[in-house]
């Protein structure tokens, strides 16, 4: 009884962050709601139990992809100075 | 297109998906029933077979290890084209980081030292023990790959630079990925196909348990680690040292 709720409610959380990452206007904020929307993606994994899958998306897309695009978000915003 | 018009054709279209989006979900099997017999018959044989606890590994490195190949190549392949892009061009010299980072706060190099350690710690057992609980190379490889990014977090950019020259990076890349093709070849004067597992079992539930998976799980984890912490360091150096050349080209 409790893992279809679970399952529905870590969706909808998925299906929430990934239209906040659209709605942001501005690359910064888009990158850490990036990162939160990735952490998402983990638990949905988990909960399906695939979690060699969710330890991958975990750090992949919640610690080194915000990582990389906001160094080079800094490097652009120093060139253009 | 006026905007309203833009509004209203992707309204439309994203209804039209979500019907046949809904119609697909409606023709799937059951969560958890395979209809495939494969499956079936992997789940039966595995442990006893190959004496490994987690399944997922074994089909990846045991059952179709020639495709684990393919995907290690290809993150060597992603990270030799972030090398080439952003190697030294003849306008660019090599400065000093300049101080245009703030000091950094305590409680910052605390969280990230303390953070850092487990996730390196965490990042190491879930490498060694890819055969027995949810793990393996890739994902203990990345693991590492995010306590060093604490690390740099914590300390800056001069300490990393420091403790993973490049060269040590770019040897550790290549020798991981080499030595699973070579643990791959070392098969076949034992009379065996190509990866085949040739290495005695241990007993299961042990770490040295499923014969050749946790040298190559070893062998892939040192080279993700290495190639993640080489992008990040090709990038942070990009980002924080790289100069344009200044006075007369």
């Amino acid at each position: 009884m409790i893992l279809p709720v679970l399952q529905a409610a870590v969706l909808v959380l998925v299906a929430a962050s990934g239209t906040a990452v659209v709605l942001l206007r501005d690359p910064v904020r888009q990158v850490i709601a990036l990162g939160f929307f990735g952490l998402q993606l983990a638990a949905v994994c988990f909960v399906l139990q695939a979690p060699d899958v969710a330890l991958s998306a975990i750090t992949v897309s919640a610690v080194l992809l915000p990582l990389m695009i906001v160094a080079v978000l800094a490097r652009m915003r120093e060139d253009s100075r | 297109m006026t905007a309203p018009a833009r509004r209203w054709a992707f309204l439309a279209g994203g209804a039209v998906l979500l019907g046949l989006l809904g119609w697909a979900m409606t023709g799937l099997p059951g969560f958890g029933a395979a209809p495939a017999p494969v499956g079936q018959a992997i789940a039966r044989a595995g442990v006893p077979e190959r004496g490994a606890t987690d399944i997922v590994t074994i089909v990846n490195l045991d059952y179709r290890g020639f495709d684990t190949i393919g995907e290690e190549l290809i993150l060597f392949t992603a990270v030799a084209a972030v090398v080439v892009l952003l190697r030294r061009e003849r306008t660019e010299v090599e400065g000093e980081p300049e101080d245009i980072e703030p000091a950094r706060d305590e409680a910052v190099v605390v969280a990230g030292a303390a953070i850092g350690a487990l996730a390196l710690l965490f990042g190491f057992y879930l490498v060694t023990h890819g055969q027995l609980t949810p793990g393996g190379g890739f994902q203990g490889g990345a693991s590492i790959a995010s306590g060093l990014v604490l690390v740099y977090l914590a300390a800056g950019y001069r300490p990393l630079a420091r403790l993973l020259p490049e060269w040590l990076l770019e040897a550790a890349e290549g020798s991981g990925a080499g030595t699973f093709i070579a643990i791959g070849l070392a098969s076949l004067p034992a009379g065996a196909a190509f990866l085949q597992d040739v290495l005695p079992r241990g007993e299961v539930g042990s770490v040295d348990s499923a014969g050749t998976v946790t040298p190559i799980y070893v062998a892939i984890g040192v080279a993700v680690a290495a190639g993640f912490a080489l992008i990040l360091l090709e990038i942070l150096t990009q980002e924080e040292v790289i100069r344009p050349r200044r006075g007369r080209r």
